[in-house]
């Protein structure tokens, strides 16, 4: 049914259609104008399914087109003001620990909280108070976070406290973690995550030097398989408060990034072959320590726990929640088997790689369902790396070095062209498909 | 507000903690013993290796790696000398708490959290120079936590500035 241009009416339902076409876009795939911005594609679309007129069509191609403007000049904004931050931290470490000898104690904290709450309230000033300035505060705030690690080393220092010891991360990372919640801000929530990894590291060899825990180290990457699981884990409960979904997706990629990571690793008969040809006697648990042993144990049933419950609740409502969380329990109990069942053959190694091809399947099949680009690019980004390390493995020995090279060339080249095409394309695809499911 | 009381919080109660330690604990000298020179230095820091870091327990020896232990201590002349392990805090007598490194038949190597000493930058020559003359000013408390006070080669303070 049409009416005429004037008619009352006509501009009422025109302008509910349009909202109309934006809240079934949103429902679609969410409500980020910074990472699902309505296209040109999309708005001819419903100029030839009159769902707007064209008048209306062209206004909302000069809007989009100015966004997406003001959108690049925001992230230009966000990449100095952070790589600024970073700089002024990294300016007032060095002038600290330059002049160190010279200060007493009581200036050297001075300064060191000075500079931290500074940057914190600066931050926040600019952020909320004044709010004319949202990507430079955030950036402050974040140097902040920086600065109070810098500040907890510092004062170590002035104790000479162990430099090797896991308790300074710690509280690092347990000072910043309530600034995810309350700030919801993405650099702190990657900070925390990376602070997590590293304590973990330095909490399983604590206290060993590298002589007597070179077999634990065989097996770092089997447990930081274990903790990719854990914190993937994490982050699907966050999705139970809708305000914590874009700190939930954080910790869902950082779990994935960290378990495909640990999972590459494992491909290799270095990390997961014949343990005899690895140095070790038959039943490795004589040779990696009990304070190994006890932390994969732990980070084992946290991991496992949380992906049972994932599975169970599905705390994200997501159509492929039983793949995600089936994908986690899967690699736990193959983590599990590989460390408490050692094997004098090369199993596990052909294991592991079935389970990348599996994952980086999984990860494809997500991403499309999802329409969510990055993890089709994490996936893109895992088979190439994955064709590349076995065609290492089978042709190294088998072809002449200059052809060798020369095919890798063309893989690696002819690889990433055919990869970024198809990103693109698939880019293009999930923001123009229609709003109307 | 909150959050900054929050982070003061946790730096007052770490500087806190150590400076309890410094004002309140006994003082005591303790030998090191030398490590590898080579490896002595880390970055801007030294490596410390004291003799009560290898600790004699004896043939019964139930500790294993990791575990918690307190290590008497009683003065000797100069030195604070090692005694005996026990896995909960002896009564009645000084002692630092540590966790065990290594165990073997009849000793356990011992890490007390003051292996550390940093340098500054370009200044450690002194200290790798006085090899096992190196001696260690150290607190500890009535719960057994160190804090290293001092350095000291040939009974005098060493002054890196």
């Amino acid at each position: 049914m049409r009416f005429p241009p004037n008619d009352f009416f006509y501009v009422i339902i025109n302008k509910f259609k349009i909202i109309d076409c934006l809240a079934r876009f949103k429902a679609r795939h969410g409500d980020n104008k910074h990472k699902n911005m309505v296209n040109k594609d999309q708005i001819e679309q419903w100029v030839s399914q009159g769902m707007v007129t064209r008048e209306q069509a062209d206004k909302m191609i000069v809007d989009v087109s100015k966004s997406k403007k003001e959108e690049s000049s925001n992230n230009f904004i966000v990449t100095l003001s952070t790589v600024g931050s970073v700089c002024l931290g990294i300016g007032a470490i060095l002038f600290v620990s330059s002049n160190w000898d010279y200060m007493s104690n009581f200036i050297k904290i001075a300064i060191l909280l000075g500079s931290t709450f500074g940057a914190l309230y600066a931050g926040y000033f600019l952020k909320y108070q004044k709010g004319n300035f949202p990507k430079v505060g955030s950036s402050l705030i974040f140097l902040g976070t920086l600065l109070f690690g810098a500040t907890i080393f510092m004062i170590s220092q002035m104790y000479n406290v162990n430099a090797n010891s896991h308790t300074l991360i710690l509280i690092w990372m347990l000072g910043v973690l309530p600034f995810v919640y309350v700030f919801l801000s993405p650099s702190i929530t990657v900070l925390t995550v990376t602070l997590f990894y590293v304590w973990a590291g330095f909490f399983i060899f604590r206290g060993m030097g590298f002589d007597e825990s070179f077999h634990d180290f065989l097996y770092l990457p089997a447990i930081y398989l274990v903790l990719g699981i854990f914190i993937f884990g994490v982050g699907g409960f966050h999705y139970l408060k809708p305000a914590f979904n874009g700190i939930a997706r954080i910790f869902r990629l950082a779990g994935v990034e960290i378990a495909m990571i640990s999972l590459f690793l494992l491909t290799f008969r270095f990390f997961s072959g014949d343990i005899a040809e690895r140095g070790f006697s038959y039943g490795a648990g004589g040779d990696v320590s009990s304070q190994f042993s006890l932390s994969f144990m732990i980070f084992l049933m946290l991991a496992a726990f949380l992906s049972f419950a994932g599975l169970y609740f599905n705390p994200s409502k997501s159509k492929t929640n039983s793949l995600e969380n089936l994908f986690a329990v899967g690699l736990s109990l193959a983590a599990m088997t590989f460390f408490y069942f050692p094997l004098q053959s090369d199993i596990f190694t052909f294991m592991f790689n079935l389970m990348l091809a599996g994952i980086i399947a999984a990860l494809f099949y997500v991403g499309y369902s999802k329409a969510d680009v990055k993890l089709v690019g994490i996936g893109m980004f895992w088979l190439e790396i994955f064709i590349l390390a076995r065609y290492f493995d089978f042709f190294w020995d088998l072809l002449p070095r200059s052809m060798f090279f020369i095919f890798a060339g063309i893989i690696l080249v002819v690889g990433g062209v055919a990869l970024e095409k198809k990103r693109g394309q698939l880019k293009n695809k999930f923001t123009a498909k229609p709003a109307v499911s | 507000m909150l959050l900054s009381l929050f982070w003061l919080a946790i730096i007052g109660v770490f500087i806190g903690i150590k400076e309890f330690t410094l004002r309140t604990g006994q003082e005591v000298l303790l030998k090191t013993r030398p490590v590898d020179p080579r490896d002595i230095f880390r970055g801007d820091y030294v490596i410390l290796n004291y003799d009560i870091s290898s600790v004699d327990v004896g043939v019964n020896n139930n500790f294993t790696n990791g575990d918690k232990v307190y290590v008497g201590l009683d003065v000797r002349g100069n030195y604070a000398i090692a005694t005996g392990a026990y896995t909960v805090p002896p009564s009645n007598m000084l002692f630092i708490e540590g966790v065990v490194k290594r165990a073997s038949d009849r000793s356990i190597q011992v890490e007390y959290g003051i292996e550390s000493y940093f340098v500054p930058e370009g200044k450690g020559g002194v200290l790798e120079r006085a090899g096992s003359n190196l001696e260690v000013r150290a607190a500890v408390d009535k719960g057994g936590n160190a804090v290293i006070k001092s350095l000291l080669i040939g009974g005098k303070e060493v002054d890196l500035k």
